[in-house]
């Protein structure tokens, strides 16, 4: 019914007409894709199913504070990650985990492309059976919360640079930083672990 | 130029920016290390590729979703009204036909609201269980946490005037196992629920109110929507500690009782949660509440206090003393 009809024109119906089924439609059209970016961001289904249906009722609730001319994505994505945040806060499992010190894209490029160079075999290549999935993903989940959050957005949920800045309220050098950071500390935990893995292979 | 080159692998950067890295990719200077260090960086990003497939949501998550928007935003803003017809907006006089097509139109309307109620009220009934049974998760490990560390669950002192059911709420806050302001002890819909903003008190807000009004509304929401053991007493009349014997027949908490004390009135269907020692909870319909001569809300002498023996249960509600 709404398939043409962009975001943005479903939120203004939704605000303006007060038209329940572009409501519907918004929470239909990103009930896969949110609830998979909040499942990658808490690593847990139940708490990204609860925190889908609070994002959605501050979406209901703030609709009318949404700006004529922004991107519906990044606004919705900038509050399902304000309250998954919340959600971890009141869970206590929000992880304070210092920030690698390593500041600046070019630098944090360098290290890994060096690093890289000198293995001989990558992680994936060693990386045989189905359970390296769920190794990928444990590895993910481990990363600083900052770090996965910023991953996700962009690697897992495709958001541009920007965008992601607009959601993480952080500059876009931060967001370029935190994903070579997040790429740099992946590649070292599969450098120790891939071996293992491809011993159970 | 490097900088773009993880954010160009993963289409991020801005087309500007995009361009420039094609651009540097076709220069012979420098495109020879920077095809290197792309390659490199695929690779390295290769594994992420294995998890990026979307799982499927969970069954109905659109439709609870909005049943509990529905829920939350209460009748005055949901149903929304449709977007009115340009007919109407142009304030067009009624016809013969279009009375008929209002006919219809209710007529469709009526059909499918005959479909439609069901389904949604299922989802909402549906979705303040999952809710309400979380909570009670949470309540639980709370409690379960509390005895372990100190050998018993909450007991009320055996006098004065915080001596009272709801005190295992603040004692659980004290002890950092319950957040106040979560609403893990409100149940959707409960008059707490509808006042909003509902945190339970810590037990120095508590000291400090006493003797004032405050003290009494305090006293009454404490133990948020929940009712709790209100222990027993011994043959000498002292009020004996909650201690964990893992029976998974003796209530520790339970919805709190209604002004009678005879069932709950938290959810309108009639069942009601008991969460036991053991640390399982079960949903009861009010019908089998008080089996076997083993009133809920009264110990066996019929009052609201204190059991009488060990196996008595009596829970009570936020404000009942034992």
């Amino acid at each position: 019914m709404a398939g043409g009809v962009s975001d943005e024109e479903l939120l203004r119906r939704c605000r303006v007409d007060e038209d329940s089924a572009a409501f519907e439609s918004l929470v239909h059209r990103y009930e896969v894709e949110l609830f998979n970016y909040l499942r990658r961001y808490l690593g847990n289904a139940e708490m990204a199913e609860d925190v889908f249906q609070a994002t959605f009722l501050q979406v209901h609730l703030k609709r009318e504070q949404f700006e004529e001319g922004r991107r519906f994505r990044p606004w919705l994505y900038t509050i399902a990650t304000n309250q998954a945040i919340d959600a971890q806060r009141r869970n206590k499992r929000h992880r304070m985990v210092s920030l690698d010190s390593r500041t600046g894209g070019e630098n944090d490029v360098g290290a890994l492309v060096e690093m890289l160079a000198g293995n001989g075999q990558t992680a994936d290549e060693k990386m045989q059976d189905a359970e390296a999935c769920d190794w990928v993903r444990s590895a993910v989940d481990a990363l600083p919360e900052p770090l996965r959050a910023t991953l996700v957005l962009v690697y897992h949920q495709g958001l541009k640079y920007r965008e992601a800045a607009d959601v993480l309220g952080i500059p876009v050098g931060t967001v370029k930083s935190r994903l070579h950071s997040a790429l740099l500390k992946l590649n070292e935990s599969w450098q120790q672990a891939g071996p293992r893995v491809a011993e159970t292979d | 130029m490097r900088e773009h080159l993880v954010g160009y692998l993963f289409d991020s950067l801005d087309e500007a920016e995009a361009r420039e890295v094609e651009a540097a990719l076709a220069d012979k200077l420098q495109s020879d290390a920077m095809r290197r260090d792309l390659e490199l960086l695929k690779r390295a990003v290769a594994p992420l590729a294995r998890d990026r497939a979307s799982l499927p949501a969970p069954a109905g998550l659109a439709s609870r979703t909005l049943a509990f928007v529905a829920a939350q935003t209460g009748p005055e803003t949901l149903p929304l009204r449709r977007p009115m017809t340009p007919a109407r907006e142009a304030g067009a006089p009624a016809s013969g036909r279009a009375w008929l097509d209002r006919l219809l139109m209710a007529a469709s309307a009526l059909a499918a609201c005959i479909l439609v109620v069901p389904l949604v009220y299922d989802a909402i009934t549906e979705s303040r269980a999952r809710r309400v049974e979380r909570n009670l998760q949470r309540v639980a490990g709370a409690l379960h946490g509390y005895g372990e560390s100190q050998r018993v669950y909450p007991t009320p002192p055996d006098g004065g005037p915080l001596s009272r059911a709801g005190l295992y709420a603040p004692t659980l806050v004290s002890d950092h196992r319950l957040l106040a302001d979560d609403g893990t002890l409100v149940v959707p819909d409960s008059d707490l629920a509808r006042r909003g903003s509902f945190r339970i008190p810590t037990i120095e807000e508590l000291e400090a109110a006493q003797g004032t009004p405050r003290f009494d509304e305090l006293i009454r929401i404490m133990g948020g929507d929940f009712g709790y053991t209100l222990s027993h007493r011994c043959a000498e009349g002292r009020l004996q500690p909650n201690e964990n014997l893992r029976r998974a027949t003796h209530p520790l908490l339970a919805d709190a009782p209604a002004e009678c004390c005879e069932k709950s009135d938290n959810h309108p269907d009639g069942f009601h949660y008991i969460l036991f020692e053991d640390g399982h909870f079960e949903r009861r319909h009010v019908d089998f509440l008080h089996q076997e001569g083993d009133h809920l809300y009264r110990n066996r002498e019929g009052k609201v206090a204190a059991g009488i023996d060990p196996d008595d249960t009596v829970i009570g509600g936020s404000h009942h003393q034992p």
